[in-house]
């Protein structure tokens, strides 16, 4: 942990009120990591490739890519697809977020090798209680390879 | 074989009886007239005795009474020889006599003893004769005198006159009677002729019966044949190794505008204004008298007399004419133009069918993204409220008195709530739409399961259960679970206010092979007046304080049991009890009821 890179927890989430919420049970979480609200695939998309407007940032993988599926422009599943289709992209860990708990959102996020599928709970306390675990979890607990 | 063997017998004995009435006769006749020969023998044999005898007798008598005349005085030199005469003749009469009569010993004594006397007789003549001579006529008186008196000779000749008549009569009888024997015998053969000659009538007349009788029922078959071949619906034709006709039927001539009374030989081409001009069909026809390639239902549209286009379907073979070696082509026409209508009528159909098959999953679709859009978006804003209450609460803090607190419960309780209802409704919604993952599924462990999660859910509770013992059906497991786990735990909570709750699961046999299923309990049960709303989406016959829920359980399980085929229905009294029944139709892997569905 001391020589290790502090990274980033991305947050894709289109809604601003969810991504409220989840920034709040985050901050709850007391975590060291930054936080990165980006509202949509494409900006998630440009923010892993260090496009646009993040052209110049401090390089480096996130430590875990918290997904919505529904958003605009690219959806999370797509931003799945090519993620694991990327040589410098495919090992970072993704966890799906969404309201969604249709069978075909959960076997096509795990057929693309999704590392986590949380439906976001409609119920408050659980919503925070999730959301603050997945972040202890992925971003302390969880060890990945070094990168690049 | 058995026909043959009875020939022979047959003929074996008509040539025994051949024998019989030729041979017997003939041999019988030839006995007779051999037998009338022999008494005609018998009766000149008798005379021939008699003659000699007679003569014999009459030589001696001669000669004595010659030898008298010569004592008297009386001689001549004929009376001289006629006195020795017997001498000379009787021995060789005597010796003739003896070989006529050489097969019966009694006649052969008597001529012995007659010709011991004649012998003697002829000698004393004789020695009156030398008396006579040497002048002593009282010797030779003597002589003769004794002739009588010491050699009797009447009886004797008498005797064998008598005896050989006696024969006569013997023999004449036995002939009679060889004769009579061979007429009878004769007799019989005649009778045996006419016996035999009814047998050989009345056999032949029969033969011919049977012939005359096969003959009628033969033509009456061909006759037969030929009506039904004339009055059968489908074309049929018979054609000769050139394709001309042979023979045609009613149908086939109404078809293609023959005259049936007058048919003459058409070829084929030329039959239904080139109906039949089909060089492919002709090419095929041909390979099937030259080949006996079998043509097997050739489907061809043609254009007959009425001038509508049939679809028929051809079938041809080669057979074998009956009063020639040449071969014939029988041809069958199904007219199969209904059907073919029928067939395009089926497929537009079909194709409709796909089309509203195509538009229900379009409408499917289109449900899926509605309910997908549910659980997502819908859910979204619920969440959001209940968030936002809570960071009010937080954002608020000590400032939020009683009241607001309450408010702020409400907000979040509802939206709990709501979020509840729409996962409800998308859990209904995709029991109707999902396949159904048919597997063999052991009722009683999912009864089981849903006993022991009600059980859990409901701590503290004292519940006597009787579950019998439950088949393994073919279903959904996961749809089934869901029945059992809604239907038990209806038991259980609706039991909730029994210090003693008893909770029944019964099955039993339905007459068409169906399972039914029961889960009675002794809860609050329910007026029978709402049964119809029961398994309505959302409907409650109590209220929610007394017994939570929100509706959903029971709707689910009318639609997973629609899904299976079966049924499922209730009765109750309020305060008695309710019992519940579901039907599942007995069926295979497959998914095929193996009951045929009213």
């Amino acid at each position: 942990m001391i020589n290790r890179h502090i990274r980033t927890i991305l947050l894709v989430e289109d809604s601003m009120a969810d991504a409220e919420m989840s920034l709040d049970a985050l901050r709850e979480a007391n975590l060291a990591n930054p936080v990165v609200h980006l509202e949509d695939g494409v900006e998630c998309m440009d923010w892993l490739h260090c496009r646009g407007a993040w052209a110049t940032r401090e390089p480096g993988n996130p430590a875990v890519v918290l997904l919505d599926i529904k958003m605009p422009r690219m959806d999370g599943l797509e931003v799945l697809t090519r993620m694991r289709a990327d040589e410098h992209l495919r090992r970072i860990p993704v966890v799906i977020l969404s309201s969604s708990r249709e069978e075909s959102d959960l076997a096509r996020s795990w057929d693309l090798g999704v590392n986590a599928y949380v439906i976001k709970p409609v119920d408050v306390d659980q919503f925070f209680t999730a959301v603050r675990t997945l972040g202890q979890f992925w971003a302390v607990l969880n060890q990945a390879p070094e990168q690049e | 074989m058995k026909v043959k063997g009875l020939l022979r017998w047959r003929v074996a004995g008509l040539l025994l009886a051949m024998v019989v009435i030729v041979v017997l006769p003939y041999l019988a006749t030839r006995v007779m007239a051999d037998e009338t020969q022999q008494a005609n023998l018998w009766l000149n044999h008798a005379s021939t005795v008699k003659a000699l005898t007679y003569r014999i007798a009459y030589l001696i008598r001669d000669s004595e009474a010659e030898s008298y005349r010569i004592l008297a005085g009386d001689g001549d030199p004929s009376t001289e020889q006629r006195a020795g005469g017997a001498k000379d003749q009787v021995p060789a009469l005597l010796a003739q006599l003896r070989g006529l009569t050489r097969d019966n010993p009694d006649q052969q004594a008597r001529i012995g003893a007659l010709e011991s006397v004649t012998n003697g007789r002829i000698i004393l003549v004789d020695q009156a004769l030398v008396r006579l001579r040497q002048g002593d006529a009282a010797g030779a008186r003597q002589s003769l005198r004794d002739t009588g008196d010491l050699f009797h000779m009447r009886e004797l000749i008498d005797g064998i006159a008598q005896t050989e008549d006696r024969l006569l009569v013997d023999r004449t009888r036995d002939v009679e009677q060889q004769v009579s024997r061979g007429q009878f015998v004769l007799g019989l053969t005649a009778l045996a002729q006419l016996v035999l000659l009814i047998v050989v009538v009345i056999s032949s007349e029969r033969q011919i019966g049977k012939r005359l009788l096969a003959e009628t029922r033969e033509g009456r078959a061909v006759l037969r044949s030929q009506m039904i071949v004339q009055a059968v619906r489908e074309p049929i034709a018979l054609f000769d190794e050139q394709l001309r006709s042979l023979l045609v039927n009613a149908a086939f001539s109404e078809l293609y505008g023959l005259d049936p009374k007058h048919h003459r030989a058409l070829p084929l081409p030329q039959i239904g204004d080139g109906a039949w001009s089909d060089g492919a069909l002709l090419q095929r026809l041909n390979d099937v008298l030259l080949r006996n390639r079998e043509l097997w239902d050739y489907e061809l549209v043609q254009r007959t007399v009425d001038g509508v286009d049939r679809h028929v379907v051809i079938n041809a073979r080669r057979i074998q004419q009956q009063d020639s070696d040449a071969q014939a082509l029988l041809l069958t026409v199904s007219d199969v133009t209904a059907r073919a209508l029928a067939e395009q009528k089926v497929n537009e159909l079909n194709h409709q069918l796909e089309g509203k098959v195509a538009q229900v999953s379009d409408v499917n679709r289109e449900l899926e993204a509605f309910s997908y859009s549910v659980s997502h978006d819908l859910r979204a804003p619920l969440r959001h409220i209940a968030g936002f209450a809570r960071k009010l609460r937080q954002h608020l803090g000590e400032r939020v008195d009683d009241t607001g607190s309450h408010y702020l419960d409400v907000i979040g309780n509802s939206a709990q709530r709501m979020a509840q209802l729409i996962d409800d409704l998308l859990v209904f919604s995709r029991l109707g739409r999902g396949a159904l993952r048919l597997q063999p599924v052991d009722m009683q462990s999912l009864a089981e399961e849903a006993r022991a999660l009600s059980e859990a859910e409901a701590p503290g509770r004292r519940i006597s259960w009787s579950i019998a013992p439950l088949p393994i059906v073919v279903g959904d497991e996961n749809m089934l679970r869901t029945v059992w786990q809604n239907l038990i735990g209806n038991a259980v909570k609706y039991t909730g206010q029994r210090e003693v709750a008893h909770i029944a699961v019964d099955v039993r046999r339905g007459r068409n092979g169906d399972y039914e299923f029961t889960v009675s309990d002794d809860g609050a049960g329910f007026d029978m007046q709402y049964a119809d709303k029961l398994f309505g989406v959302f409907q409650r016959l109590h209220r929610t304080s007394d017994f939570p829920g929100n509706g959903i359980g029971l709707a689910n399980v009318r639609r997973i049991l629609a899904r299976h085929g079966g049924r499922v229905w209730a009765e109750a009294e309020p305060e008695r009890g309710a019992r519940f029944h579901f039907s599942l139709p007995a069926r295979d892997l497959s998914g095929t009821s193996t009951e045929s569905s009213p």
